[in-house]
């Protein structure tokens, strides 16, 4: 009995006996943690894979998409903060234990289970659980994660999904820990860690004006992802809209967007995406190598996949990530 | 009895004492701010259980309605 240390996150909260840590999911329950939130889904969709985003994994292909409430990072710019930053006992929430989500996502077809929506780390065993419960039917699944996370654990997950999309708030420490109470390093250290555990990763980059749009940044992101993951890691900036504690920004100017993916493609990455930005000429994947267009997209919905073997058509290079067809 | 500073008046306490406490205070209430929450924690057991949310069933409205969060 006392406090007990949870070691998930780097934040390491101390919990004394009857009380929560910073995510509010994690309970000292009679000197035990124990995760509050598990099987209590607060949302459940079949959304298509591109939403999440992962643009070079499965296209097309539709994922029951689940959450459950809380999570260890406190971001001004969430978008999902009625039920990331909510009391888990206070948002109304469907039970579904790890086989019974399993079973819903075989019901209803859906080649994969995503973990996303709040923070999957924070739900951390309920995560674990249910992708070996889907993997165990034939079914996939993927984490859209922070990746606010320690060394250990992550690692752990990444053995049980499929792949990640790890949203990097901005390259900057000092951002994380004025507006999400988090830090930068350990995010870098997730990303690698998906990589050397051979998890399908892509990277997403919340763009919010006069916070996360400085071209230095964006560029030193690039540089660190070039150094550390390689010039394949398909990277998507992502456009502000204001929500919760920044509503008093405008929505970010598709310009700076722009700049944002000239900035990326400049530094060698070869697969850059602007979200958010319905008909951007960037959501259709194109051949890093002639430019052709080998994966067609309007919004999030797939128009087309002209691939041959994962190559483009016309000069024959190798579009890195998973293109075959799932049911 | 004779403090070493001025009197705040009649019956009142010295002004240094005064200053002092007035100080603590501030001191006390900048400390619980920059005290981590983790530390604060929130009271979660009240019985001895975990608490539980509101539980509604998993409907195809839920699975397919329009929604409008990210990721």
């Amino acid at each position: 009995m006392g406090i007990v240390e949870c070691t998930l996150c780097p934040k390491q909260c101390r919990i004394p006996e009857g009380r929560s840590g910073d995510c509010r999911i994690r309970v000292n329950l009679d000197g035990r943690l124990r995760a509050s939130t598990y099987g209590y889904v607060v949302a459940a969709h079949v959304d298509p894979i591109e939403k999440k985003p992962f643009f070079h994994f499965h296209p097309g292909a539709s994922a029951l998409s689940i959450a459950t409430a809380g999570c260890n990072l406190h971001c001004d710019a969430c978008q999902n903060w009625e039920i990331s930053q909510g009391n888990p006992e206070e948002v109304e929430a469907h039970r579904l234990l790890p086989e019974d989500l399993a079973r819903v996502a075989a019901r209803e077809r859906t080649p994969f289970v995503a973990f996303t929506y709040t923070e999957p780390i924070a739900y951390y065993e309920y995560a674990y659980d249910s992708a070996e419960a889907c993997r165990s039917r034939g079914i996939g699944s993927v984490l859209v994660s922070a990746g606010y996370a320690n060394d250990a654990p992550i690692r752990s997950l990444f053995r049980v999904v499929d792949a990640a999309t790890i949203d990097v708030k901005a390259f900057d420490d000092g951002f994380y820990r004025a507006h999400c109470g988090g830090g930068l390093k350990p995010v870098l250290n997730t990303l690698v860690a998906a990589r050397e555990e051979g998890t399908w990763l892509e990277v997403s980059n919340l763009v919010i004006p006069g916070m996360t749009d400085d071209p230095g940044k964006i560029e030193a992101l690039c540089r660190w992802i070039l150094s550390n993951l390689g010039e394949d890691v398909p990277l998507h900036f992502l456009r502000f809209v204001p929500h919760y504690r920044l509503e008093n920004l405008p929505a970010t100017p598709v310009q700076t967007m722009d700049t944002a993916w000239k900035i990326a493609r400049d530094a060698g990455m070869r697969y850059v995406y602007v979200g958010n930005v319905p008909g951007h000429s960037s959501e259709s994947t194109k051949c890093a190598s002639c430019g052709a267009v080998v994966v067609e997209r309007a919004g999030y919905r797939l128009q087309s996949v002209r691939l041959a073997d994962g190559r483009c058509p016309r000069c024959g290079t190798l579009i890195p990530g998973f293109f075959g067809g799932v049911r | 009895m004779r403090w070493d500073g001025h009197h705040a008046g009649a019956g009142g306490m010295p002004r240094r004492t005064f200053l002092l406490g007035v100080l603590m205070a501030i001191a006390a209430a900048l400390l619980a701010t920059l005290l981590p929450r983790r530390l604060r924690g929130r009271d979660e057991v009240a019985d001895g259980t975990l608490p539980t949310p509101p539980l509604r069933p998993l409907t195809s409205r839920d699975l397919y309605g329009r929604h409008d969060l990210a990721g």
